[in-house]
């Protein structure tokens, strides 16, 4: 089986540098980008099997974001993550992600999440 | 003014005066969420290292040194969250008191980094070189400067920036905030803008000036140099 790659996008650098650390511990390499245009300009570059994605991003929004990247790769799986803590229904949350989780996030439900995600593309 | 205008000036200014309360402390909790969020990664990053550790892989002294350094370096930013939104808080303590101008503003503009952040915005602030000190209400002057910034923002576009500068003008404090001006977007009176104005007993003018968007704000009330 190859290995996972997943695309980590969050302006808290050292939230999203020590995910990558924590991902890549358990055989996921990930690649982490603080902004949603950069997410958007490496998705033409190269490929990844899952999009991890703060909904709030300086410049461009989360869900912008999502909805350029779902219209150029809608194959890949995007699973939003969120401080908002009134989105706590699943109702509440943007439509085309994959799935959500809330901040903090529980590193072993993302990977879990992610692995489903891949799962049924 | 007609008891019912009273009436509605006074609802108007309470539940403008929560909103912009509700807005400062949902962003505070985004800004402490995150900082706990990376001390949780931290500490479960170091469990993931000492677990490694148990099976021979290799664990230094510098790597325990990064993540210590890191929890520091959050713990700090957390309690500068806290420290920040205490003050505010306090800010409504009673209506009138004495304040010191440069660190008011000082802290309203930190307060509200993020939300310039999330536009990719700069806040940058100007202060006196002496402190400013003025008896007025400092909750109603936050919550007009916020109201200022935040209908800048809406106008403002990406590597822009807001600056903020306080001064002493007419025995009272003057902050000016300058935005560059879009060519689509005259400038405008922000809703309520007035009434908080008039509640401070001050006076607001709007205006371009060069490419800028400049609101001057005069607020009376100066304590002593």
């Amino acid at each position: 089986m190859s290995e996972l790659k997943v695309l980590l996008v969050d302006d808290e650098e050292e939230l999203v540098s020590t995910l990558v650390e924590r991902l890549e511990y358990r055989q996921i390499k990930a690649v982490f980008l603080l902004t949603g245009a950069a997410a958007i300009q490496r998705m033409r570059e190269e490929t990844f099997d899952v999009v991890v994605l703060d909904l709030k991003l300086p410049g461009i929004s989360g869900i912008e974001t999502m909805r350029v990247i779902k219209k150029e790769h809608p194959e890949v799986p995007i699973i939003l993550i969120t401080g908002h803590g009134s989105l706590a229904n699943e109702e509440d949350m943007p439509k085309g992600a994959f799935d959500y989780l809330p901040k903090p996030i529980d590193l072993e439900i993302l990977v879990q999440k992610i692995r489903e995600a891949v799962a049924v593309k | 003014m007609t008891a019912d205008r009273s009436d509605e000036r006074e609802r108007i200014l309470r539940e403008s005066s929560l909103a912009f309360f509700g807005a400062i402390t949902a962003s505070v909790s985004h800004e402490l969420n995150n900082v706990i969020s990376i001390i949780d990664q931290t500490a479960g990053l170091l469990g993931d290292l000492l677990a490694g550790a148990r099976y021979g892989r290799p664990l230094t002294e510098e790597q325990l040194e990064r993540l210590a350094e890191k929890v520091k370096n959050q713990t700090g930013r957390g309690v500068q969250f806290i420290k920040r939104l205490n003050t505010f808080a306090h800010s409504a303590d009673e209506p009138v008191r004495e304040f010191e101008l440069n660190q008011l503003v000082e802290n309203l503009t930190a307060l509200s980094d993020r939300l310039a952040g999330l536009k990719g915005v700069t806040l940058r602030v100007q202060f006196t070189n002496q402190p400013l000190k003025l008896v007025n209400n400092p909750f109603l002057l936050q919550q007009t400067l916020f109201l200022i910034i935040k209908n800048l923002l809406t106008r403002s576009e990406k590597n822009d920036s807001i600056t903020v500068s306080v001064s002493e003008q007419d025995n009272g404090g003057k902050v000016l905030i300058i935005a560059p001006a879009k060519e689509s977007a005259e400038p405008d009176r922000p809703e309520n803008l007035e009434l908080l104005v008039e509640s401070l007993e001050g006076s607001v003018k709007v205006g371009s000036e060069a490419e800028n968007i400049c609101y001057e704000l005069l607020i009376p009330g100066i304590k002593y140099r």
